[in-house]
């Protein structure tokens, strides 16, 4: 499609909205007055607040939120829970404020199929939930046949931990009984991936554990890329606070990563192998499975939206948001899909309505915690270019080389509760 | 308390920003939404950021400082940078509206 056919494609099926029928579509004709119906999938921090900001913006839409657990496990925060700062159980969210306080409908329940010709989404009971527009949040899915050794039964012996739940606390205990002046080996995915700086909070959080219990222990990073987020703050850091404990070995050093083996718990590389105590491997991804069983990904294993509305490019009757969706420069991380989410939510309100939505602006802003007192942050303001057909940054920035740390931390623990707050209710 | 006053921000933000926004400041009201992931709308931030109601010139002043790097506070400084003088007085309209109203 030309630009010019793709931009009028976009606008056509946001004004449609879905009180009218798009050429060629199944769906039967919705008599006058009828709700318009809105199915939400996926219930992070995407999702949740995508839900929510739909019925605070247009209270009279038709929101049903489908999660498959009744409990969400956070995965922002899970470094936390590794380096022993807080409980597990810190990282649970409920969905009894959103239910209570919004209006929404939340059905506990896995999808089956997402019906796109019939506009319908089903579910492993069964049940059918016809739709106006979906807005899709499933996150992320790991490629398995990416690096040889390391499939989704491997992952079942050696944790990659990138998403909340079990493997979180696996991780832990691991690091909790690894022998003294052991290593640990994180291994960290080529990009693009969920949460950038990730890998390397959590090296310096098993660090900061480490350098109570197991001081001698260290601690490798392995990695395909030859630069990462915010690297100068955290080499940085990683002299202050735990010299000589955290080593990187990025790709330009050793070479590509050629195979896993879990049962020895080696990593080899072109040009050298790593012996692990406990070992940590975070896989290449790709958007959640859904997403790509659906037919809204390309080649890239992402999904292509108009950054606009966050309307996937396959289908105008959905959005994609979080870091299922392809929004370049935007990183992926939890703090972007809650901003997506309220762009898709004001979208859809005014497609409801048959107005076209204004032009966004979008806000990430993300910290990572080095130690229980010391915090660093990385922020960026994007904008929707018309020239682009993307987003395009308008600032970016992270933590100044001077900047005091420590209010860094307690600005991030403001921003922890309050941020978990906007997306759960 | 803080859960209580939870409660009523998202009534808040129902009745002033889509009754602001019906006709004017449609940019304005998405920017302010994005800042709503840190900050409360009104009310009393506790131990967070300031919350986003306040008098118009006092918004304006205060994103103009932050732009400049004449006011230092490391994370709105860098949100500050992306917008330009034009949207920070829009949203600073917005706000001012969308705070009469909520009262």
């Amino acid at each position: 499609m030309s630009g010019m056919d793709r931009r009028r494609f976009l606008l056509h099926a946001a004004a449609l909205g879905a009180t009218t029928l798009s050429p060629g579509s199944l769906a039967a004709a919705k008599p006058a007055g009828a709700p318009f119906r809105v199915v939400v999938i996926g219930g992070g921090y995407g999702g949740a607040t995508a839900a929510r900001y739909l019925k605070l913006i247009k209270p009279d839409l038709d929101v049903t939120l489908v999660e498959r657990t009744q409990r969400y496990v956070s995965c922002p925060g899970s470094n936390e829970v590794i380096g022993g700062l807080h409980p597990a159980s810190w990282l649970e969210r409920r969905y009894e404020n959103l239910r209570r306080n919004s209006g929404i409908r939340i059905v506990c329940d896995e999808v089956k199929e997402l019906e796109r010709s019939r506009r319908q989404v089903i579910l492993d009971t069964g049940t059918r939930l016809p739709y106006d527009r979906v807005v899709l949040s499933p996150g992320v899915a790991f490629r398995w046949d990416a690096w040889a050794g390391y499939d989704e039964a491997a992952s079942r012996r050696i944790p990659h931990a990138w998403q909340g739940g079990p493997q979180t606390l696996e991780l832990r205990e691991e690091l909790a009984a690894m022998r003294r002046g052991g290593v640990m080996v994180i291994v960290a995915p080529p990009n693009p991936y969920r949460c950038p700086p990730g890998p390397y909070e959590r090296a310096s959080l098993a660090a900061y554990y480490l350098k109570q219990r197991n001081p001698r222990a260290k601690i490798l990073i392995i990695d395909p890329k030859t630069q990462f987020s915010k690297q100068a703050l955290f080499l940085k850091g990683w002299e202050d606070l735990y010299p000589g404990m955290i080593e990187w070995v990025p790709m330009s050093a050793e070479g590509a990563i050629d195979r896993i083996d879990v049962t020895r718990r080696t990593v080899h590389l072109d040009f050298g192998q790593h012996v692990a105590d406990v070992l940590n491997v975070i896989p290449p991804q790709k958007a959640g499975t859904l997403a790509e069983r659906s037919g809204l990904t390309d080649e890239s294993g992402w999904c292509p939206i108009d950054a606009r509305h966050f309307l996937s490019s396959r289908d105008p009757f959905i959005h994609v948001i979080g870091d299922a969706c392809s929004a370049p420069p935007m990183p992926k991380s939890a703090f972007a899909a809650n901003t997506q989410a309220k762009v898709a939510a004001a979208a859809i309100a005014d497609a409801a309505e048959g107005r076209d939505a204004g032009t966004p602006t979008l806000i990430n802003h993300c910290y990572s915690f080095l130690a229980p007192d010391y915090a660093i942050s990385v922020t960026g303001v994007y904008r929707y270019s018309e020239s682009e057909h993307g987003l395009t940054a308008t600032a970016t920035g992270e933590t100044p080389m001077d900047a005091d740390r420590r209010l860094e931390a307690r600005s991030a623990r403001a921003w922890q509760r309050h941020f978990a707050r906007d997306a759960f209710g | 308390m803080e859960r209580s006053l939870w409660q009523v921000i998202p009534l808040l933000v129902t009745t002033t920003l889509s009754a602001a926004a019906e006709k004017e400041l449609p940019r304005a009201e998405i920017s302010v939404r994005a800042c709503l992931a840190c900050h409360l709308l009104t009310g009393k931030p506790g131990d967070g950021p300031p919350a986003l109601t306040m008098p118009e010139s006092r918004f304006v002043a205060a994103m103009g400082a932050f732009r400049s790097g004449q006011r230092r506070g490391s994370v709105m400084n860098r949100i500050a940078a992306g917008f330009t003088e034009e949207e920070i007085r829009d949203m600073a309209r917005f706000l001012a509206h969308s705070g009469t109203r909520g009262k």
